[in-house]
């Protein structure tokens, strides 16, 4: 099922993007018009599954593969009397290989290397790395079985919002959404999340060479820039989490935008990848890759003397049916639940405050304008605080070296060769072309240098005494984009530096390639095939392995139920728990008070074949809720219980710590 | 070139620079005070509680060019 859900994958986007683009302009290359295809239907999916979740159109990949085939479909059967010519053609064209081909085949190398890579490294261990991953298990589980993208409705104190499904709602579930219905045809939830992450990320290589090849409108150059891309260690690792989705949407809406150029209606798929972004990941990337999208308006609109009107509105729109999912929100949790939920109390609380003093104003006018320039710089002191778990200042050393042991859901580092690349593109683009930078002819330069300030600033959040965007270390992924595109420019300064010595030429390049495999792909490799660390919930380094091994020797989607409330790592390791049913939320609130018959029938009621102890993880998470005092007494009783109830078969024991058993 | 363009020009040109600036003063960032100004700065601003985390250390030290060590049981910022 593993080969036909890749097939379906591909069946779903490149669907999508024949029929979002049927009627639009498309590249004459038939490969490259089929992989934009791809791309645009990629672009489109996730906004797609959040209006059919709208609706309570069930997440079913069945509804999907009829969406995406249905209009194809009727194309063929209107053109049924062409077949036969287009099957010939078919033939001709196969071995009409182009030079624009050749260089696409070279991209689909890249990616496939990229995604070699990353799988290599994801399937290195037979765990979820840190914690994201685990919570993003639960929530793809919960899309397949549910088809639904809306938490379920909890009782009881604390479950309120969002203490189950963490990435489902109020936090936008298309990242889920997309790897649950893709479970729905292959029953390994762990390597669904696994092979389909890596694959997302490479696809972005790809489709960065798309976006790249119209942007710079030089095929060569777009090749360079995807290879930096592909090589440069701060751009996407194979960590699990929604931002692989995100950052990969930019390049398809990108591509939108450019082609809006061309064709108006482009302006419609545009918009409605924009929404994609918007409910792909929380406000953090949505708002920088929409800063982007701003920015390339406003240069835009200024090198070429006309307002682009159509980006303008693709935008807007796209924001606008993004809250086919924000206003579901809000009228779920109200405005100032989803206000809380992002910005923990800083904004609902500093409002409240600042209504307060404008009500105690003499002058009613200034208040209220002070009250709405206090609401903005307030939501904009929000949108770009540089805080974050991994947020630090940032050395000369960490730009320029990269290195190999690095943070393993956003990689810092650019690397030697491809710093100084960007350092002199930059020096050589200011040089060169002065006050041309901002002439039509020049427009993708100029927006690669204020792309280039905004990520750059971005990242130094922390060490600059103003910061432009929220999360610095997350900044990272797009600064990557941004030296990209001017490493390039850098690169063909130096290669034409020595145009007229062919020979000394060919050596700088190849000298030039094998600096940036060196000095930034070799450190990228590195990072994403090493061991990488998992979860806080396992008590020894070991552990994990040995739950690996452990829950190996079960078929997949085997109900098994862990005594600690941990069932994210059963559903991680490729079983079930169901984790946001009620009756497992209610027993596990009570869950040290139950007896060993209690636990049993539980356990028989809700269909678990297995169930897991294990010592100090037990303990570790039961003291809180049960107090040290309580669960130092009532912990080894339930064990004794437990085993000599008769109603457990001890299976397997791992030391002495963790006993896996069969219910009986 | 219009006066939009000249003015992108500028705001193009005044980034950059501003951008260089804050860089060069961001190396005054660095070493011991760049260390204890960090955590200060954490400590004043979300409490003793969070400057404390091995987490906050780390990326207060690495930010200033050090390295973590423990001595005393306790984390600390090492500089070469």
């Amino acid at each position: 099922m593993d080969i036909i859900t890749i097939l379906l994958f591909f069946v779903y986007t490149w669907g999508l993007g024949f029929t979002a683009t049927y009627f639009f302009k498309l590249p004459e290359s038939k490969l490259e018009r089929n992989l934009v295809r791809i791309a645009i239907g990629f672009g489109i999916f996730p906004l797609l599954s959040i209006f059919l979740n709208l609706f309570r159109i069930p997440l079913d990949w069945r509804i999907f593969l009829a969406l995406s085939l249905v209009f194809p479909i009727i194309i063929l059967l209107k053109n049924i009397k062409k077949i036969k010519i287009l099957i010939k053609n078919i033939k001709i064209s196969f071995f009409k290989i182009t030079k624009s081909d050749i260089v696409l085949i070279i991209v689909l190398l890249l990616t496939l290397a990229s995604l070699y890579m990353y799988t290599k490294g994801a399937f290195s261990y037979p765990y979820l790395e840190d914690e994201d991953p685990w919570g993003h298990s639960v929530g793809v589980k919960y899309v397949a079985i549910e088809k639904d993208a809306y938490d379920p409705p909890f009782e009881g104190p604390g479950n309120t919002m969002d203490k189950k499904l963490s990435y489902m709602d109020p936090y936008p579930p298309a990242y889920d959404v997309l790897l649950g219905v893709l479970h729905q045809t292959s029953p390994d939830l762990r390597w669904v999340i696994k092979f389909f992450n890596a694959l997302i990320v490479s696809l972005g290589i790809l489709f960065f060479y798309l976006f790249a090849k119209l942007f710079i409108g030089d095929r060569n150059k777009a090749l360079f820039a995807t290879f930096v891309l592909a090589a440069i260690p701060c751009y996407l690792s194979h960590f699990i989490w929604a931002h692989a989705l995100v950052i990969t949407l930019f390049f398809p809406a990108m591509y939108a935008f450019l082609m809006v150029k061309e064709d108006k209606k482009w302006a419609i798929v545009a918009a409605l990848i924009v929404g994609s972004v918007w409910v792909a990941q929380n406000l953090e990337q949505p708002v920088k890759l929409t800063t982007m999208l701003l920015i390339y308006i406003v240069v835009n609109s200024i090198v070429y003397w006309k307002f682009l009107k159509y980006e303008s509105l693709a935008l807007v729109t796209g924001i606008f049916l993004s809250f086919s999912w924000w206003g579901a929100m809000v009228v779920k949790y109200g405005i100032k639940g989803v206000l809380n939920y992002y910005s923990g109390d800083a904004i609902i609380n500093t409002t409240g405050s600042v209504i307060t003093t404008t009500a105690n104003t003499a002058n009613g006018s200034i208040g209220y304008v002070g009250l709405i320039f206090s609401k903005i710089s307030i939501i904009l002191g929000f949108l770009t605080r540089p805080g974050g778990s991994g947020a630090r200042a940032y050395s000369f050393n960490d730009f320029f070296i990269a290195q190999g042991q690095n943070m393993i859901n956003n990689p810092i580092g650019v690397g030697v060769v491809l710093s100084l690349l960007t350092l002199i593109g930059l020096i050589c683009l200011l040089i060169k072309y002065k006050s041309k930078i901002v002439a039509k002819e020049n427009a993708w330069l100029c927006l690669s240098l204020f792309w280039l300030i905004f990520t750059f600033w971005g990242v130094n959040g922390a060490t600059f005494p103003i910061s432009v965007a929220r999360g610095p270390f997350r900044t990272w992924m797009l600064l990557a984009i941004a030296v990209a595109l001017v490493a390039t420019e850098g690169f063909y300064f130096v290669k034409n530096f020595f145009g007229k010595n062919k020979i000394l030429q060919f050596v700088v390049v190849g000298v030039i390639i094998l600096g940036i495999i060196f000095t930034s792909a070799q450190q990228k490799y590195e990072l994403n095939t090493a061991n990488w660390p998992t979860s806080g919930s396992f008590m020894t380094a070991q552990e994990p392995l040995e739950y690996g091994a452990l829950f190996d020797t079960l078929p997949v989607n085997t109900k098994v139920f862990l005594y600690s409330p941990r069932d994210k790592l059963v559903i991680g390791f490729g079983k079930f728990s169901c984790d946001w049913c009620q009756e497992v939320i209610s027993f596990r609130g009570d869950i040290l008070n139950k007896n060993a018959q209690e636990l049993y029938s539980f356990l028989k009621i809700n269909n678990y074949e297995y169930f897991i102890i294990n010592g100090p993880m037990d303990y570790k998470y039961f003291k809180g809720p049960f107090t040290e005092e309580k669960t130092k007494e009532l912990l080894p009783k339930r064990y004794e219980e437990i085993m000599g109830s008769g109603l457990f078969t001890p299976i397997q024991q791992v030391g002495d710590r963790i006993i896996l058993f069969k219910v009986k | 070139m219009n006066l939009a363009q000249k003015l992108l020009l500028s705001v193009l040109y005044g980034l950059l620079i501003l951008m260089v600036i804050f860089s060069l003063l961001a190396i005054k960032d660095k070493g011991q005070t760049g260390y204890d100004n960090c955590i200060q700065k954490k400590c004043d601003t979300k409490g003793q509680e969070f400057c404390s985390k091995y987490r906050e250390i780390d990326n207060c030290c690495k930010g200033a060019g050090g390295n973590t060590a423990v001595s005393d049981g306790k984390v600390i910022c090492v500089f070469n």
